[in-house]
């Protein structure tokens, strides 16, 4: 990068805190995301407040120059990858949480405070931030906001936007705005707010949240089931939810999860096990008892073969050992995973677990299934040797089948880790061309130089600023 | 997998994930990515495949690692970060780009029985010159390791005799089990009573242990340096004393230091591995070794169990505080829990001396910061890991700190020059003796 634009940017937020080096500057170039190409950014810059924030934006506006918000990087769609080279803004110092009012039932928290941290400070107070993505000991609220991310709770508490009043955020061409407002209930305008978060850092830098907290459920039961067959197992997410129970999480594996599971860090599974669930019910103590009692027969109505419960914490951990455990076993038994994180309406997920299964069957591919069931969010890995050319072709070809099935089935191709680059290809199936239409424009008003974050939810030669130079 | 090249096979495992980032020490207190493991293994990776020159911020970047095994106990695939830096380490050595004090200390000092004595013996002689009230500005104290606007560096008096040079028994008596010691430089130069004191506990319970003459340093620094050589010529010496060819060979080896018992244990079959004559024996060396708080409480519990029913008190029972009973914590060397898995052994000697009580700090099984050679290259940041080490142990309200490793022992000891209250830091064998004798005695 040019000297003069780095000593500009130092002067904006400190010499230390503008990276140069090559050595640093391929630190920021990946995240969690499996695969794709990882570009290294020109500099990485790390603001310490919301004026430096927009100070770097109308810079990076002025230079032509793309930027790219990034929180831990545990993104998996490749959304905090600076394609383009650029700039990476890094949140890494925005990391307090201003206040946490007990009152009103909010959190004030700055862009790069980690969600788990968050999450300790206002259980010590017996309040409660529900969102638990699974990346949640090192992701960050920047990050959850710009994905909208949710984890197992959103069945019953609902992804990260639920959780969001209000916003400050630094728009593309540099402008600091507050939107949202601090109350439950605000309905002055158009709903900038719900624009902005689950927009992949495309629409603007996140610098501060107001976050709605609850009150801490004081119990929690969690139980486990195991099915003989895959089928019923599906169907008992469905009854469980019919029988007037909204559990807090039901979390959802197939069978070839489960055998990888048992290989990598053995549960005590039955062998004949075909598919597992684990649903967890808070709440009162008294009604918490009596919702797992209810649901414990559901279960067993359903076809459960064993159904194993967990009164507290600690046993509540095995159990859920076992669903933690399946990325990282997956990720043992095969180099390539293409990890889809597809949803579905809820009565069509005994279709939709069937119908990928037998499509893996079709294009002769392993295919594992997990998730959050509950709200018909699974997590689809089909596997593959990247030295095996023929193999991963057939991969894709599965892929493109099953998200035409879910479209089909009235689903969604991404239920939560967003389309960043390698779901723009699948993107035209379930959005109407209309609706792109309306996207791209609001893209283009809001980012008419085209430097945030370009080539995220759209494709890089779209409303780039560098795309001319190609 | 397909790679056959060590480091980039366990590279190819790392997912990026990012779990790592709330694991590490070091990122805990710098948050950037060439702090944690994640940042290390792109780091280690780039160099490898000859992407990025070993130029001086990677060398520092690399060398900011402590080795201490935390990201992998945290990691979903358990990537092995330590082998990983160690590897690269090893291979900018074997480029001639290591840093050039370090590799001279390395291989010249360290390996070398007699140049060490003298090195410490001068030291001695010269302490009060530069330890004692030196300005803070000199270039002696940086050498030593203080931090700029941290607390001096605090080293311990040296050892008046070493306790190489001290009479001891050489060779096996009548007792049983037969045990062979293993000091370590720490307790040979710095702090003899860690040795003594687990010497006079073995023989009140009734087994014959001897240190045998001319053990070297276990080379544990060497190797996570990346001077591999170094180590294997340490390992060799060693372990034809420990486990020789033909003459006595003992039940049992073990040591006070747990990072010794890791080297042991761990580092030397693979570093002998393609050493016809000793690969064998080094296996069966290994088999011998456990680490002090094992020994004690697996082979020689029955004679020697301290309260009167023989089983380990609950955590934070005992007398109250204010009373006549000590309170000590316990803090988890790095290569005892997580290199060597011992974490239950310590906690219930400690649970069962009578006339203390055991308090648990939070954290204990993060690293203290001291690393081998990493407190001294990198002391600011050792000292802000140890700022936090601190806090937990003072949280606790104790007298003492007890731990089983010489390098922790080391930087404990700093660590405690700085508190408001008065904390001793005792090795484990100490511990025991203190309240075997009862407390007012020492
Ligand atoms: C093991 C694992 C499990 C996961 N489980 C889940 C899960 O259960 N549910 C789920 O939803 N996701 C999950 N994820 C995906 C990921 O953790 C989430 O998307 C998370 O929200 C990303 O946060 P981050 O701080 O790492 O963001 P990054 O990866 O750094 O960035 C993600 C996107 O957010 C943008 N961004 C970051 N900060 C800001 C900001 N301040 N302002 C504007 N844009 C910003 C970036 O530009 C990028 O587009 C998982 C990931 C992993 C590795
Ligand atoms: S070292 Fe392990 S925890 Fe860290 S990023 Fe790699 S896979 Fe994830
Ligand atoms: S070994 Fe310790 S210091 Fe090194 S990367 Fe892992 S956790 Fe961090």
């Amino acid at each position: 990068m040019n000297r003069s634009l780095v000593k500009q940017l130092r002067a904006l937020v400190g010499k230390e805190n503008v990276l140069d080096a090559d050595e640093d500057l391929l630190l920021y170039g990946y995240d969690a995301t499996p695969a794709g190409p990882v570009t290294a950014p020109e500099a990485v810059v790390l603001p310490g407040d919301a004026e430096q924030v927009a100070a770097v934006v109308c810079l990076a506006n002025e230079a032509g120059l793309p930027l790219v918000a990034r929180g831990a990087g545990t993104g998996l769609t490749g959304g905090a990858r600076p394609l383009r080279g650029g700039l990476v803004l890094s949140t890494q110092r925005l990391n307090r949480v201003i206040t946490i009012d007990e009152e009103n039932l909010q959190a004030v928290v700055q862009p790069g405070v980690v969600t788990e941290q968050l999450q300790q400070q206002v259980e010590a107070r017996g309040l409660f931030y529900p969102p638990d993505p699974q990346s949640r000991a090192t992701c960050t609220i920047g990050g959850n906001l710009a994905e909208n991310a949710g984890g197992p709770r959103a069945l019953k508490y609902g992804v990260t936007r639920t959780h969001v009043l209000a916003a400050e955020v630094v728009l593309p061409q540099g402008q600091l705005v507050r939107l949202g407002a601090r109350t439950v209930k605000s309905v002055a305008g158009y709903d900038l707010l719900s624009l902005l978060v689950g927009s992949e850092g495309t629409l603007g830098v996140f610098t501060e949240a107001t976050l709605r907290l609850l009150p801490l459920p004081p119990a929690r039961h969690t139980l486990l089931a195991v099915f003989a067959e895959l089928e019923p197992a599906a169907r008992a997410v469905v009854e469980v939810m019919r029988a007037g129970i909204l559990p807090s999480a039901v979390e959802f594996m197939d069978g070839a999860a489960l055998r990888c599971v048992e290989q990598y860090e053995p549960c005590g599974l039955p062998d004949s096990a075909q598919a597992l669930l684990i649903v967890e019910v808070d709440g009162g103590p008294a009604q918490v008892a009596e919702d797992a009692a209810a649901v414990d027969r559901v279960l067993r109505r359903a076809g459960a073969v064993e159904v194993r419960l967990a009164r507290d914490d600690a046993q509540a951990a095995d159990l859920w050992r076992a669903r933690r455990s399946a990325g990282p076993a997956l990720a043992r038994i095969a180099p390539l995973k293409v990890n889809e994180d597809i949803v579905v309406p809820l009565s069509q997920l005994p279709r939709a677990v069937t119908g990928i299964q037998d499509l893996a069957a079709e294009y002769d591919s392993r295919c594992a299934i997990f998730g959050h069931a509950g709200d018909g969010n699974l997590h689809v890995n089909f596997m593959a040797d990247p030295s095996r050319p023929e193999e991963v072709t057939r991969v894709e070809e599965a892929v493109a089948r099953m998200f035409e099935l879910v479209v089909s089935l009235g689903g969604s191709i991404t239920g939560e880790h967003g389309v960043g680059t390698t779901k723009q290809a699948f993107l035209g199936l379930e959005v109407p061309a209309a609706v792109m239409d309306v996207m791209r424009r609001i893209k283009r008003e809001l980012d008419p130089a085209g430097i945030m974050n370009p080539g995220k939810i759209f494709p890089l030669t779209e409303n780039d600023a560098r795309a001319k130079d190609e | 997998m397909s790679e056959s090249d060590p480091l980039l096979a366990e590279v190819e495992r790392c997912v990026r994930c990012g779990a790592c980032l709330a694991h590490c020490p070091t990122y805990r207190e710098e948050e950037r990515e060439w702090a944690v493991a994640r940042g290390r293994i792109a780091l280690a990776e780039a160099h490898r495949r000859q992407q990025l020159p070993a130029a001086r911020r990677l060398r520092r970047y690399l060398s900011t690692c402590l080795l201490c095994g935390s990201c992998t106990a945290g990691c979903p695939n358990e990537v092995d970060t330590s082998s990983i830096v160690r590897l690269a380490r090893q291979q900018m050595i074997a480029e001639g780009s290591g840093g050039r004090f370090k590799a001279w200390l390395l291989r010249h000092i360290l390996p070398a029985g007699k140049r060490l004595q003298r090195l410490f013996g001068l030291a001695r002689l010269t302490r009060p010159l530069w330890a004692r009230r030196l300005p803070r500005s000199s270039g002696l104290r940086l050498r030593v390791g203080t931090p700029a606007g941290g607390p001096a560096r605090w080293l311990p008096e040296l050892a008046r005799p070493f306790l190489h040079r001290r009479r001891l028994p050489r060779t096996f008596g009548s007792g049983s089990p037969r045990v062979f010691v293993f000091p370590g430089c720490v307790s040979n130069y710095l702090n003899p009573e860690h040795t003594l004191s687990l010497l006079r506990l073995l023989a009140g319970a009734g087994a014959d242990a001897v240190v045998p003459r001319g053990l070297g340093c276990c080379g544990l620094v060497a190797l996570s340096a990346g001077e591999n050589d170094t180590a294997r010529r340490l390992a060799r010496k060693n372990l034809d004393i420990l486990w020789p060819k033909a003459g006595d060979r003992p039940d049992f080896i073990t040591t006070p230091c747990g990072s010794c018992a890791y080297m042991l244990k761990v580092h030397f079959p693979g570093l002998l591995a393609s050493d016809d004559e000793r690969s064998e024996r080094a296996r069966q060396m290994s088999e011998r070794v456990l680490p002090f708080s094992v020994l004690w409480q697996e082979k020689l519990f029955p004679s020697h169990h301290l309260n009167h029913s023989g089983q380990p008190k609950p955590p934070g029972t005992g007398p109250a505080p204010g009373s006549t009973g000590e309170v000590i914590t316990w803090h988890d060397p790095c290569h005892l829990s997580r290199g060597l898995r011992v974490r239950k052994q310590p906690r219930e000697i400690l649970q069962s001396l009578e006339g203390a009580r055991f308090q648990p700090m939070e954290e204990a099984d993060i690293c203290c910061g001291n690393g081998g050679l990493f407190s001294v290259l990198h002391p600011e940041l050792s000292w802000k890991i140890a700022r936090r080490k601190l806090k937990n142990v003072e949280e606790t309200e104790c007298s003492i700190v007890a731990t089983e490793c010489s390098g922790c022992w080391l930087q404990l000891g700093w660590m405690a020059t700085q508190s408001e209250r008065s904390i001793k830091v005792l090795s484990l064998p100490e511990v025991i003796e203190r309240y075997r004798s009862g407390p007012e005695k020492k």
